[in-house]
């Protein structure tokens, strides 16, 4: 009897399909409005991650990082007393982000290919 | 602490909710003599699947939450990973007693606009708010208990 097994097989990630997001009537619309505070915040989530402010919540405007709570109901009262009732952008620093935006960064694509 | 129990529903554990504007939202409105649109009482189901609360995209057109931004989040009996707009929000439990001092009050939150209206109820609550909570659900007594 042999003893030799085969070890399995690597997962090919190239012909993995990207995971599905589930993309709600006007998300599209809401990527598109927050396009620019969306690549700010990930563009300062390492450094927001590495000085300790995860969990913690960002108001982020344009390209910049205004300022970070410890409540998200102190960032939208901050927020909303910066911006009245216009669009605001409140984000919870949320560690895995960087894995949950390449997945929607591989879903978009995916979606632009088919 | 507050303990509300009730039987479970065939959607699962069903609480009675009053969602509307958030505060700051309510004092702009208010300073600029501009008609602040009643609370809706409806209601949501307690889902410790989702991350985030969610309202049904009808009631936030008709509350006119404002925007607050976006979010990818799972909401695992909703589509798995789901993003779409944010919105300021306030939302009530509402306990049976009728007491105000019983009700869980979230003076200001961001939910998810979902499409939840032909599922039975407009609204879930995710674990933003479960996490104040010890929530049990015993389905051998048909019933579930909500503590904050």
């Amino acid at each position: 009897m042999s003893t030799e097994t085969t070890p399995p097989a690597a997962p090919d990630k190239a012909a993995t399909p990207p995971v599905h997001i589930n993309v709600l009537p006007g998300a599209l619309e809401a990527l598109k409005l927050f396009e620019r505070e969306v690549a700010a915040y990930r563009r300062e989530l390492p450094r927001l991650l590495d000085e300790g402010n995860a969990w913690r919540h960002a108001i982020v405007k344009g390209d910049e990082v205004l300022s970070i709570w410890d409540t998200q109901g102190d960032a939208i009262q901050a927020a909303r007393e910066k911006f009245g009732l216009d669009p605001i952008f409140v984000k919870t620093i949320d560690p895995r982000d960087p894995e949950r935006y390449a997945l929607l960064d591989a879903w978009l694509a995916a979606q632009c290919q088919s | 602490m507050p303990i509300l129990t009730a039987a479970l529903a065939p959607q699962g554990a069903l609480v009675q909710v009053l969602i509307g504007l958030d505060a700051p939202s309510i004092m702009i409105l208010r300073t600029a003599l501009r008609p602040v649109p009643s609370p809706i009482n409806t209601e949501a189901l307690l889902d410790t699947g989702a991350e985030v609360t969610g309202v049904d995209a009808s009631l936030i057109q008709r509350l006119d939450l404002p925007i607050a931004g976006t979010v990818l989040a799972n909401l695992p009996a909703h589509g798995g990973f789901t993003t779409a707009f944010l919105h300021d929000a306030s939302l009530t439990i509402l306990h049976p007693s009728g007491n105000p001092r019983d009700n869980l009050v979230v003076r200001h939150l961001n939910v998810l606009a979902l499409p939840l209206a032909a599922l039975g109820y407009q609204a879930v609550i995710g674990r933003d708010i479960l996490a104040r909570c010890d929530f049990l659900y015993s389905g051998p007594r048909d019933r579930f208990r909500l503590r904050y």
